[in-house]
């Protein structure tokens, strides 16, 4: 089978018009981007690129992948709000998840440091933002996103040119 | 025109996302639910959790009681997709509540361990879930649909 536009459209646009999504969508958006914004830019207190990318090579992660990271936190976070191609930017905040689960947060065991006792934060965070990214990469943007706009245009253009060519034969 | 609205508060699609967001939900939920109700996972259990409400938050009896019931029992509800809709809505409050008292934190949790406490971001993840299960209901595999 070979790729066509209307599969490729199929695979990273096409949405169901739904109202979960949207809100599962903005919160993981509003919820991302400070962090990427503390990585990419300095706010809100954090260490920008270079201390950003400094941390990760302690934790020897290349610098490439670091700065993947950053950009799903930072641009993709905005893509997110955006609903433009959703399915990418929520893969890219779900492997984000699990890398940091993996490296970081699973010798911490499960809960977050809710009375300030244990030796830093768990990963319950991580299950329940996984849970989001996973629900968009499955399902898309949902109500109010680019992605579905973008669908819906390239189905009618899919309908107007079959009809031209049905007309001709 | 009563059951009418009771089918219409357990009706749901045959959907595994929503099947997947509620187990997930659940799952986070339960433990802190059991640390209060049973004193699990180096909780206090019910009188110590009772207390801390009480004498550290401030809240009253009654709501003390009614989040320690809605993290383990209806925690367990989301898992099994029973009155899916009526269980995310107590959830969502109940971490509502919750993030109030985090408010001071700021946004973050206490990632770096230089914070005087955790924030609310995490209570935002569990709003999302909530909503998505309040609009949806508790989809495939779920009581809900055998009721």
């Amino acid at each position: 089978m070979s790729i066509t536009k209307n599969s490729l459209v199929k695979i990273f646009f096409d949405t169901d018009e739904s109202l979960s999504l949207t809100f599962l969508r903005f919160i993981a958006a509003l919820v991302i981007f400070p962090h990427g914004a503390q990585k990419l830019l300095g706010w809100f207190g954090g260490y920008g690129v270079e201390g950003t990318l400094g941390f990760y090579s302690n934790l020897g992660i290349p610098a490439f992948l670091g700065l993947l990271n950053i950009l799903t936190e930072s641009i993709g976070a905005v893509l997110l709000a955006a609903g433009l191609l959703t399915r990418v930017s929520a893969f890219g905040t779900a492997v984000t998840m699990i890398v940091a689960v993996f490296t970081v947060h699973i010798s911490n065991g499960f809960f977050m440091n809710w009375s300030g006792q244990a030796a830093g934060e768990g990963f319950e965070y991580h299950i329940l933002y996984l849970a989001i990214a996973l629900v968009l990469v499955v399902k898309g943007g949902g109500t109010f996103s680019l992605d579905s706009l973008i669908a819906k245009k390239a189905v009618s253009e899919d309908k107007t040119s079959y009809k031209l060519q049905s007309a001709k034969s | 025109m009563n059951t009418n609205i009771i089918h219409e508060l357990l009706s749901t699609d045959n959907n595994v996302i929503l099947t997947i967001v509620r187990i997930v939900l659940g799952i986070v939920i339960f433990p802190h639910g059991a640390q209060k109700l049973f004193g699990w996972f180096g909780g206090h259990g019910w009188n110590g959790s009772m207390n801390f409400f009480k004498n550290v938050v401030g809240v009253p009896y009654v709501l003390g009681a009614l989040s320690i019931i809605t993290e383990s029992v209806l925690s367990i509800f989301l898992i099994a997709g029973l009155f899916t809709r009526v269980a995310a809505l107590a959830i969502l409050i109940n971490m509502i509540v919750a993030a109030t008292m985090h408010f001071k934190n700021g946004f973050f949790m206490n990632w770096y361990g230089n914070s005087k406490g955790e924030g609310y971001e995490f209570h935002l993840l569990t709003f999302a879930l909530a909503i998505a299960l309040i609009i949806g209901g508790g989809g495939m595999f779920s009581l809900d649909r055998l009721l």
